[in-house]
């Protein structure tokens, strides 16, 4: 998890004053990410979208909150006062971003965040068409966000796709409802820092849940790990066909002699003992944009005191589709990139 | 000649006028605080009710609140939900019991939001939902013949002009309950889909308003530390 390096460049470990614990060093192109939590709660807000909450209290996380290539810190520590009016935490807690708890009665303008990690869910539970346009535009004009899906029922967003587009608009239902909008993080598929030069992929993320998360619409996400073992599996076989968490349920079934029909995915056949199979797979891009944006904000300044030379903003989906001997297919997503000029 | 009073003319327009406003006015439309009002409600209150649910079974509600700070309704003996107060903001942790499957859950309010389950406290304690859409809330007019003890009839109306679905509450602000709730049918007919059987008032609960204990047997889950360890209330 690491932010731009233009904006946050890497840095080394350097030697605590105090002989404890290393401490943030100097930049250095082999060093580490010191960037790439991002709290959309606190960009939302200070976007103007007037009552956000991701559930969270105050948050310090002077690190990865991002440290500015002039060594300041994106968000720098404060401190409550004696009776924690803002944090509720106790006198003097050091904290980087604010409490952005749900209130007991939600405001009929309240936006909800569910952070995953690599992508944010937004909920608009009165469904306002205005204020998920708003949201649109901010996320749009932040580079710490990437791909932009919304609930179909809103229409054609510029610079947006339906979740219908990613098969992640289930039937309308009220709990847990579908979010209005998923956004991914922005991600870079090929750049390494000092942990993780082997495996190539950076991303920005949610800042308040730091225990795994669900990944971003990058590649390198994307492209997950399956193992299966068993005897009706063949040894040291490595599936290159394009596969996903859909096809878990059909193989299980299949292997379990049940019929599964309304499944969304395919038995993974090439994987089994006995089967061969000649199946064609075929890329697919689909890009929306460019849309022209008031302002770009960069990273760096979330105030946006200094807005970016680039004044546009396009996303690119790309699916595989996978054709059978029996003519069915099954279409997967593959990445979802933003793009800003 | 006879003398003939015009006021009787006039009378009789002012007179239609009136009879014209009262048989046709608009009915006033409410604030949700003071449609469903609970502030002035009795403090520690047992309900026992019967609903239909999303299955379109009949179900029964048992309720027991102390004030704003803990919660305990029960749900054909199969499962107990209790919420106590916690953290700021209205902050509430949550206990589920469910016996059939012999299992317990943890979470918080703040933590079920962060998933997009929207539970509030007056949904649950008060047992009727203030809807996160646009409403409206008005007097019902005229009023159903069949007269209902300890409430006040109010229509709540869901949705926009293009859909709404209606639902008539008897409001309790003796108890900050309804006391029955109807939802109009497809041919206009309001269909009974909660009915308090008996309401009382009850002793402030002697535990101290603590969570249950687990149950011996019972596999128990804390959700809350699933979604996030360092939960931010």
């Amino acid at each position: 998890m690491a932010g731009d390096p233009k904006f946050f460049p890497l840095r080394g470990i350097a030697n605590s004053p105090d002989g404890g614990a290393g401490v943030v060093g100097a930049t250095d192109p082999q060093g580490y990410s010191v960037s790439g939590d991002v709290r959309t709660a606190d960009l939302l807000t200070r976007a103007g979208i007037a009552h956000v909450y991701d559930g969270v209290g105050c948050t310090s996380d002077p690190v990865l909150s991002g440290i500015k290539a002039n060594g300041d810190p994106l968000y720098p520590v404060q401190i409550d006062d004696a009776t924690g009016t803002v944090c509720g935490k106790g006198a003097n807690f050091k904290y980087n971003t604010g409490a952005f708890l749900v209130p007991s009665t939600l405001p009929s303008d309240a936006v909800i965040i569910a952070a995953n990690g690599g992508s944010d869910y937004l909920y608009v539970p009165s469904h306002q068409a205005t204020i998920v346009t708003s949201m649109v535009t901010a996320l749009q004009a932040r580079k710490q966000y990437g791909a932009i899906f919304v609930r179909s029922t809103y229409g054609a967003i510029p610079g947006t796709m339906s979740l219908k587009d990613i098969k992640v608009e289930g039937v309308t239902r009220d709990s847990p409802p579908t979010p209005d909008i998923i956004v991914s993080f922005d991600w870079n598929d090929t750049a390494v820092t000092g942990s993780n030069a082997a495996v190539p992929g950076t991303e920005y993320e949610s800042a308040q849940n730091n225990r795994g998360m669900h990944g971003s619409f990058s590649p390198i996400d994307v492209h997950n790990t399956l193992v299966a073992g068993g005897p009706d599996f063949k040894t040291a076989f490595q599936d290159t066909y394009p596969t996903g968490n859909v096809d878990v349920a059909p193989t299980a079934a299949y292997l379990l002699g049940l019929s599964l029909p309304q499944a969304n995915g395919r038995i993974l056949k090439e994987a089994l003992r006995g089967q061969t199979v000649s199946y064609t797979v075929t890329p697919s891009s689909t890009k929306v944009g460019p849309v022209t944006l008031p302002m770009v904000c960069n990273p760096d300044d979330v105030a946006c005191a200094s807005p970016a030379t680039e004044t546009t903003y396009s996303m690119t989906l790309t699916t595989k589709t996978l054709v059978m001997d029996n003519n069915t297919s099954v279409t997967y997503f593959d990445k979802a990139k933003a793009t800003r000029q | 000649m006879k003398w003939k009073p015009r006021w009787s003319l006039v009378t009789t327009w002012a007179l239609a006028c009136a009879l014209g406003k009262t048989a046709f006015a608009e009915p006033t439309t409410l604030d949700w605080e003071v449609a469903f009002p609970v502030e002035s409600a009795a403090r520690d209150v047992h309900l026992d009710a019967h609903f239909v649910g999303s299955d379109g079974a009949a179900h029964r509600l048992q309720l027991w609140r102390h004030g704003n700070e803990f919660l305990h309704r029960r749900t054909d003996d199969v499962l107990d939900l209790f919420l106590r107060q916690a953290g700021r903001k209205g902050g509430y942790a949550y206990r589920m019991l469910d016996h059939r499957r012999r299992v317990s859950m943890d979470v918080s309010r703040n933590q079920l939001y962060r998933i997009g389950v929207f539970s509030d406290w007056f949904g649950l304690a008060h047992v009727l939902d203030r809807p996160k859409t646009e409403f409206a809330v008005r007097e019902v007019l005229p009023l159903p013949k069949e007269r209902l003890k300890d409430c006040s009839w109010r229509l709540l109306v869901r949705g926009n002009k293009q859909a709404q679905d209606h639902t008539r509450v008897c409001w309790s602000a003796k108890w900050g309950l309804p006391m029955a709730i109807r939802v109009r049918g497809a041919k206009g007919e309001w269909i009974e889909q909660f009915s308090a059987d008996r309401v009382e008032e009850i002793s402030p609960s002697a535990d101290g308003l603590a969570l249950p204990p687990v149950p011996d047997g019972y596999a128990s889950f804390d959700a809350g530390n699933e979604i996030d360890p360092k939960e931010g209330d």
